[in-house]
């Protein structure tokens, strides 16, 4: 099954992977004031018409997982619209691989994060970005790079919801985090980053 | 037929649309300097793996028709992944529509220029942009608005093939442009926008 066609029942139905909602960011969040350019070039990029899943891409969410990268670099690398198959249940597109292989060409392990872009309600990703973490964190295994803590994210541009992949369970945040909060996204992004050594 | 199943014979075939290969820019080529901005920024990307459409799409493709934007402001807007729907016979998705800023956040005439990404060669997508550029005249016409020529770029973000739509023709330039001399690239694309003050 794609990905995309994963929901959080058939997640838990197919893959035996349960999920539960909650607070997992510790509280207050951590905040990192985004760069000058980040701040004029999301600003900028507001003034576009951006409708399409493929714009909110371009021009919202990259921006932010450049900004990153870059304030890390080069620690993680960033794989953007790559086919990850890993099994004959788990296999399709996904939209960002967070990997610590730095400059590989193709999807290494170990992948710790995975973001899901969605043009309308991130609900609609949430079991599709389960799938993916889950994918990953068998593919890590596989590849004998064992990360015991997946996070994903599902982001519209605007909205932002954090998800977590731990023994067999997969945690949905409470939190939802919007592009007026930025330092707070940012800072939850660091978060990720440095969850992984 | 959706533009992703247009050749160059096709276009011929269905429209009685002929192409030719001519010089689109005047010589010597206009150069325009990079800003600092876009320098740091491709410098930054070009340690991400760029093996899908999407990836050269955000960073490549997306960086540079920022740029044109910026040096812009407020003359003309971005378009990117929207329907293009303008008879049975033309429709389909456009990766970049660039038509004159007037605010809309539905695609509006007049269109002037076309963006087609591709993942690999070049050559794959001159029937697709050719259509493409072919429907925008259609659609301009129709609105009232006509605009002649009609600009098209194909790219896989490292090569960049200019063509033109004018007096039922398709012009494709004799030259490539290129991501590593980024003065001449920025200077076509300046020449484009300028013809639409």
């Amino acid at each position: 099954m794609a990905y995309s066609d994963f929901t959080l029942e058939t997640l838990r139905r197919d893959c035996n992977v349960d999920h539960e909602r909650v607070s997992f960011l510790a509280k207050p969040f951590r905040e990192m004031a985004p760069s000058v350019q980040l701040a004029q070039l999301l600003t900028d990029n507001n003034q576009l018409p951006l409708l399409t899943e493929k714009s909110k891409s371009e021009f919202l969410i990259s921006p932010i997982l450049n900004e990153l990268y870059r304030l890390n670099q080069p620690r993680f690398t960033i794989y953007s619209g790559f086919s990850f198959d890993v099994n004959s249940l788990l296999f399709g597109y996904c939209d960002y691989l967070l990997g610590a292989k730095p400059k590989s060409l193709v999807v290494d392990a170990p992948i710790f994060c995975v973001v899901e872009a969605k043009n309308r309600g991130l609900e609609e990703g949430l079991g599709q970005c389960g799938a993916e973490m889950y994918a990953a964190w068998l593919f890590n295994q596989k590849s004998e790079k064992h990360v015991s803590v997946i996070f994903g994210t599902v982001t519209n541009g605007y909205d932002w919801i954090f998800l977590r992949y731990q023994g067999d369970k997969l945690q949905i945040d409470l939190h939802r985090f919007t592009l007026n909060d930025l330092p707070q996204l940012l800072g939850t992004l660091q978060t990720v980053v440095d969850s992984y050594q | 037929m959706a533009y992703s199943d247009f050749t160059l014979e096709k276009l011929k075939k269905q429209f009685n649309l002929g192409h030719e290969r001519t010089d689109i820019f005047a010589k010597p080529n206009r150069q325009t300097e990079p800003s600092a901005d876009l320098l740091r920024e491709l410098a930054v990307n070009r340690n991400f793996s760029t093996f899908s459409e999407k990836a050269k799409s955000e960073f490549l493709i997306v960086p540079i028709l920022r740029e044109l934007y910026q040096r812009n402001k407020g003359q003309f807007t971005i378009f990117s992944g929207m329907a293009f729907d303008v008879t049975d016979s033309l429709n389909g998705y456009c990766d970049y529509i660039l038509s004159q800023n007037n605010q809309s956040i539905l695609v509006d005439a007049p269109i002037f220029c076309l963006v087609e990404a591709k993942s690999r060669g070049v050559e794959e997508g001159l029937g697709q942009c050719g259509a493409e550029m072919y429907a925008a005249w259609l659609f301009n016409q129709e609105a009232g608005k006509p605009v002649s020529p009609i600009f098209g770029a194909v790219t896989n973000g490292f090569d960049w093939l200019f063509l033109r739509y004018e007096g039922h023709k398709v012009q494709i330039d004799m030259d490539r442009f290129y991501l590593g001399e980024l003065p001449q690239l920025l200077g076509a694309l300046q020449t484009i926008v300028d013809q639409y003050p």
